[in-house]
């Protein structure tokens, strides 16, 4: 009974803070419309090529285009030689092909900071012409895993109302009628289950809406963010009680939400993560997410 | 000036004696340069490390995230009520403001430099001919952070709603920029889209000066953040409502 | 002894509402004026925009015969507050606290030591100087609240509700404590919801109900002038003034 009288006390708190609630609704929506604009898992090299200068050039430069593009898998454009190290760093290149060697056997040198095994399956492709096997998430799946990242976020800024209430003695006022506070948690637990997964569900009817790519099945999309949501609303309850403050509880759980999508191979695919951390990722719910996508 | 610098001296040490403050500039950035380095660490060659990428990234991160500290701050004296005290006695509000602003940008600093001259040592990144522009490019991002936070936590009427969603932006800022995993595209609409972050613009007007030593763009970067710095201490000081700054009693407002 | 401190025509109105409704009174250098009313009757926002902490709509107010506007610097110098919250840093030592509040008003060096020092005696709080507040008894944050607001020496000083949550013997501390302070020069208007000290402590009293002053008379002549009505004392007074009906939703 008290756990319900919380549960419908939380409710009636969060519609009186209309303009949060609002924002909250449309942000995820916001944010998932940008993700699908992000190339996340295409499976194609971007490769920066630096060509031979001048008119006296001209007519090789035109013959490399042409080879290039009967590649498959590769994208590529004139590299800059005054940014490249930058345009490697930050992943615009995966590699930088360098044709103005005048080698014979070997026409061309590989600029990257990407290790051996990747060095070699590119000059392969290049040499075959052949399709990176580099394989990533699909759009659905890096949708959901991104979102369980959001959502453990979002969850925490509505289990935040628990520290406030820590805080102005409202929970030790519920304890003085009831004998213990596991009620109240369970309480908050429901509403931030309850809101969370309202969200979440307006944001899947959205991205299936405007998003192309992303598609769940019936059996998926009954399941998963039944899923998604229980695993935000633990991991926010959890942050809830062990801070002091709701900036700690905002902050910690977006770093939190950062390690595990990382972790769970929202960003890095998990064959390419070292053995150590291949066996943490299964902590991450963002995994749990993928994984079930796949068995489903 | 005396009373400026009296204000700054015990801002300063509150900010330095707040551990959540410390841990979150000081330790945090650490801890994610080395998980992210171990974690990608498979990814990249010898010459260039993952360690070395987000030595570089993080930092910024972590200052844009600075700017939830510095609202916070903002409205530290509502909180502990002593944001009367302040306004009745012979303070100015540019002093107030600016006293806030320049003990978060100093703390916070020296929690950068102290975490970009320790990475750099531990990992070897050759970054000791840029350590000073970096530097300062740093603290100039963290002044601008700070005045914008501050204009949140001072001048914001809806303080409440802001402060909760604040994170969302500057995390979706981070990973447009790269500051969890390095995003790159060849498609020109895609780029503008990346480029909408102004963390892409310092991360990568940092790797231009370090690895490709192209100095112009962290000096154009550097300039804009100071600019946007400047309006943003303005509008603070312009926005500052004695009213909403003594106002602790805000439902939900906790330090 | 003239008029320190000259309100007129004071108004505010918050959405429309008038919670200040032009009010003039004077303070006079040296006394001890009791400030009181009802819960919603004005007095915080009068009090508040006298300290410059709330714009007024209309009126002046005068210190020592100029507006407070043209000398703000001099008049925030010459003003002490005690607000009713406890305005202190819970994490830095009582000496820090007066320290630093005191230096705001352009005090260094050995005079600030010394005034720190002074303020921390008067307030039976020096031999807990170095102790955080944080860890201080109610009644010792409370007089730590007063050291705060009087270590400048301010001529005038406002006192909102200084005892309020505390036990008997800080609140004799703090009443007696008041009395000596206004017997060295400082004219002080307090402002409480203790009947009781009002009577103890003021020469003179103001009672403000729906943003109106509705009576402002020496406390002599005051309790002379309702015995008749048979109040016998300044509570009486009080409620026959102001009625016994509860103030919900007034604040």
């Amino acid at each position: 009974m008290g756990t319900c009288q919380v549960l419908i006390n939380n409710l009636k708190r969060s519609w009186n803070h209309k303009g949060l609630l609002i924002i909250t609704f449309i942000l995820p929506v916001v944010l998932c419309l940008i993700l699908g604009l992000i190339p996340f898992g295409k499976a194609s090299w971007r490769i920066g090529i630096l060509v031979p200068e001048g008119a006296e050039a001209a007519g090789e430069r035109e013959a490399l285009y042409k080879n290039l593009a009967q590649l498959e898998g590769i994208k590529y454009e004139e590299a800059s030689p005054k940014t490249l190290h930058t345009d490697l760093i930050t992943g615009k290149y995966h590699m930088v092909v360098d044709f103005r060697h005048e080698d014979e056997k070997k026409p061309f040198a590989i600029i990257t900071y990407r290790n051996e095994a990747k060095k070699l399956a590119l000059e392969e492709s290049i040499l075959k012409g052949v399709r990176s096997k580099e394989e990533g998430l699909s759009l659905t799946e890096r949708a959901m895993a991104f979102l369980q990242t959001l959502f453990i976020i979002f969850s925490t800024i509505h289990a935040s109302a628990l520290i406030r209430d820590k805080q102005n003695g409202t929970l030790t006022r519920y304890r003085f009628a009831k004998k213990n506070q596991a009620g109240y948690h369970l309480g908050f637990f429901i509403y931030t289950f309850i809101i969370t997964h309202f969200q979440l569900l307006l944001s899947l009817v959205s991205l299936s809406i405007f998003e192309k790519g992303f598609s769940l099945t019936l059996m998926e999309a009954l399941v998963i963010p039944l899923l998604m949501t229980l695993n935000a609303a633990v991991i926010a309850l959890l942050i809830c009680l062990s801070s002091n403050s709701e900036v700690s509880a905002n902050v910690t759980s977006s770093s939190l939400a950062a390690i595990m999508s990382l972790l769970g191979g929202t960003f890095i695919s998990i064959e390419a993560m070292p053995p150590l951390l291949r066996l943490l990722s299964a902590l991450s719910p963002n995994r749990w997410i993928v994984e079930l996508l796949r068995v489903i | 000036m005396p009373i400026l610098s009296r204000m700054l001296y015990y801002d300063i040490k509150r900010r330095v004696k707040d551990g959540f403050f410390i841990g979150y500039n000081l330790i945090f950035p650490l801890v994610m340069i080395f998980l992210l380095g171990y974690l990608t660490s498979e990814s990249y060659g010898t010459e260039f490390t993952g360690y070395h990428y987000y030595t570089v990234v993080m930092l910024p991160f972590c200052v844009a995230m600075a700017m939830i500290t510095a609202a916070y701050a903002g409205k530290e004296d509502a909180y502990r009520k002593t944001a009367l005290r302040l306004l009745f006695s012979p303070v100015t509000k540019a002093q107030i403001v600016l006293a806030k602003l320049l003990s978060c940008t100093i703390v916070i600093s020296l929690c950068n430099i102290m975490v970009l001259s320790s990475a750099s040592l531990i990992i070897r990144l050759p970054i000791w001919g840029a350590f000073f522009p970096v530097i300062l490019l740093l603290t100039i991002e963290t002044f601008a952070t700070c005045a914008i936070g501050l204009f949140i936590g001072l001048g914001m009427k809806n303080f409440i709603i802001v402060k909760n969603i604040l994170n969302i932006p500057i995390c979706a800022g981070g990973i447009l920029a790269g500051s969890f995993y390095p995003i790159g595209t060849l498609n020109p609409k895609l780029n503008t889209v990346l480029h909408l972050s102004p963390l892409t613009w310092i991360n990568k007007s940092i790797f231009l000066y370090v690895f490709d030593h192209a100095p112009s763009l962290l000096w154009k970067t550097a300039g804009i953040c100071l600019a946007v710095g400047i309006i943003f201490t303005g509008l603070a000081v312009k926005f500052f409502k004695r009213e909403e700054y003594s106002h602790g009693d805000l439902p939900g407002f906790d330090q | 002894m003239g008029s320190l401190l000259e309100v007129k025509a004071l108004t505010k109105a918050y959405d429309g509402k008038q919670v200040v409704r032009g009010i003039n009174f004077s303070v006079q250098e040296g006394e001890i004026l009791g400030y009181i009313g009802p819960n919603g009757a004005g007095k915080s926002t009068t009090i508040k925009m006298i300290i410059d902490v709330e714009k007024k709509d209309n009126g002046e107010i005068f210190y020592c015969g100029e507006k407070i506007g043209n000398i703000m610097k001099v008049y925030k110098k010459a003003i002490g507050v005690v607000p009713q919250e406890i305005a202190i840093y819970e994490d830095i030592s009582a000496y820090d606290n007066v320290k630093f509040f005191c230096s705001l008003y352009g005090h260094k060096g050995d005079d600030l030591k010394e005034r720190v020092k002074e303020a921390l005696e008067f307030t039976g709080l020096w031999e807990h100087r170095k102790g955080l507040p944080a860890k201080f008894s109610g009644g010792m944050k409370r007089r730590l609240n007063i050291a705060c607001s009087i270590a400048h020496s301010p001529k005038l000083l406002f006192m909102d509700e200084p005892t309020a949550g505390i036990d008997p013997q800080s609140r004799k501390h703090i009443m007696e404590s008041i009395k000596i302070l206004n017997a060295r020069g400082t004219t002080i208007v307090y402002v409480s919801h203790y009947m009781e000290e009002i009577e103890a402590l003021c020469n003179r009293i103001i009672i403000m109900d729906h943003g109106e002053i509705i009576e402002d008379m020496e406390k002599s002549q005051l309790k002379l002038k309702f015995e008749k009505l048979g109040c016998k004392n300044l509570e009486d007074i009080f409620l026959r003034l102001t009625g016994t009906a509860l103030r919900d939703g007034e604040e």
